[in-house]
């Protein structure tokens, strides 16, 4: 899977878990810049991509995230191995 | 083809409100009802159930349907919600899909979307109604037993009158299975699984025909990454998923006996001090050391001098200490 298709996979991940229909996630947009999107919400979203793309990251993993474009790298780099 | 409308509600609850609520679900957790065990969690105050929340929401989204069916339902509890506060529900409504959202002030607490069908199907459940709900403790489940799974059953039931003085559109409008499991959502979270030290997260449930009487729970999953518990949840009219964070127990300081292992005695003799707030947290534990030392300790509190589990006062007949309160 292509990063892009990732990051449309987020997207509606996010989407669904903020109630936001219409929101466009970019490589760069990060939880700051995003209504609604706190540490709670967070949460949810990574178990929904967990569950969509069937990986799991670890904590230090998850420590070291800071945008989209690291979630997507992580989950391309858990589909390679 | 229904055009979107979007529309809006406000309230505020009240702790009688709360408590009506827990009458009718069973859910009597503190962190609810109590003021005094809600002061000393990590949201300080009493929190509004948030089935209760959504309840009301969807009673006055759905209040042009005669009745209806939940053919799905997803629900997302992002903030809680604090007593006395006024609350707004923003809801539209396409075909037969709700969106729902509950803020207060700028915040979203909740977001719930629905699917919904005016085709009820025929109830093979015949629920008691007449409910007087059992006096029940409060489960107080830790990381350990989640890790280890588990499960139970309640027995459904709906108190027909009380269900209308609270919901009086739902509980005439929505399918009386449906609305009784959605109720018990919340007493499976906040008595049963987690329980005490419960904070409901998320479900996901979609309409399903199961012939019982009871709600089922099973424990499915626990991330202890971030403390969560997924369950899976079957009752007559739905069945799905609940997401619930185990929060973190109230600490508890160590007792004048501990501490006084530590404390020379006599090291405070004729020291006369005043603790401000030494009812709990640091206060108490600076008040047990320096009564342990011999010290004349006064120490103030703001609420309710009953709530220290252990003041120098009631530790020690020799500690000089005492409290005083406004």
């Amino acid at each position: 899977m292509d990063n892009q298709a990732i990051l449309a996979g987020i997207e509606k991940i996010v989407q669904q878990a903020l109630g936001l229909n219409d929101l466009a996630l970019t490589m760069e947009t990060a939880a700051k810049d995003v209504e609604r999107w706190d540490s709670v919400a967070n949460i949810g979203i990574i178990m929904g991509i967990e569950s969509h793309f069937n990986i799991r990251f670890g904590l230090g993993e998850l420590d070291s995230m800071k945008n989209v474009g690291d979630m997507v790298a992580g989950v391309a780099k858990h589909q390679q191995e | 083809m229904t055009m979107s409308t979007t529309s809006i509600a406000t309230r505020t609850f009240s702790l009688e409100n709360q408590k009506d609520f827990a009458r009718l679900s069973g859910d009597c957790n503190p962190i609810h009802i109590d003021p005094e065990v809600a002061r000393r969690s990590l949201f300080g105050r009493p929190v509004v159930h948030g089935v209760h929340a959504l309840l009301w929401g969807m009673e006055a989204a759905t209040a042009s349907l005669p009745s209806f069916y939940l053919k799905a339902l997803t629900v997302r509890f992002m903030k809680p919600l604090f007593l006395d506060r006024t609350v707004q529900a923003e809801w539209t409504q396409k075909d037969n899909n709700l969106t729902l959202t509950i803020n207060c002030g700028l915040s979203t607490a909740l977001i719930a979307t629905a699917e919904t069908s005016e085709d009820v199907p025929p109830s093979k459940q015949i629920l008691p109604t007449d409910n007087c709900l059992p006096d029940e403790c409060c489960i107080d489940l830790g990381q350990d037993q989640l890790k280890e799974g588990g499960a139970g059953e309640i027995p459904l039931s709906l108190n027909q009158a009380l269900a209308r003085s609270l919901f009086p559109i739902l509980a005439v409008s929505l399918a009386r299975e449906q609305l009784a499991g959605l109720i018990t959502t919340s007493r499976v979270v906040g008595m049963r699984c987690p329980g005490l030290h419960s904070i409901f997260s998320s479900m996901s449930l979609t309409a399903t025909q199961v012939e019982s009487r009871h709600a089922s729970y099973e424990v499915i999953q626990f991330d202890d990454r971030f403390s969560m518990t997924v369950l899976k949840y079957t009752c007559p009219g739905l069945s799905g998923t609940i997401n619930a964070f185990l929060r973190p127990k109230p600490s508890e300081q160590p007792t004048y006996g501990q501490i006084k292992q530590f404390v020379t005695p006599n090291e405070f003799s004729g020291v006369k001090a005043l603790v401000i707030g030494g009812s709990r947290g640091l206060g108490e534990v600076t008040s047990k050391i320096l009564a342990a030392g011999g010290a004349e300790v006064r120490g103030t509190f703001t609420k309710d001098a009953t709530t220290p589990t252990e003041s120098p006062t009631k530790s020690s007949r020799t500690a000089k200490a005492s409290l005083f309160g406004n």
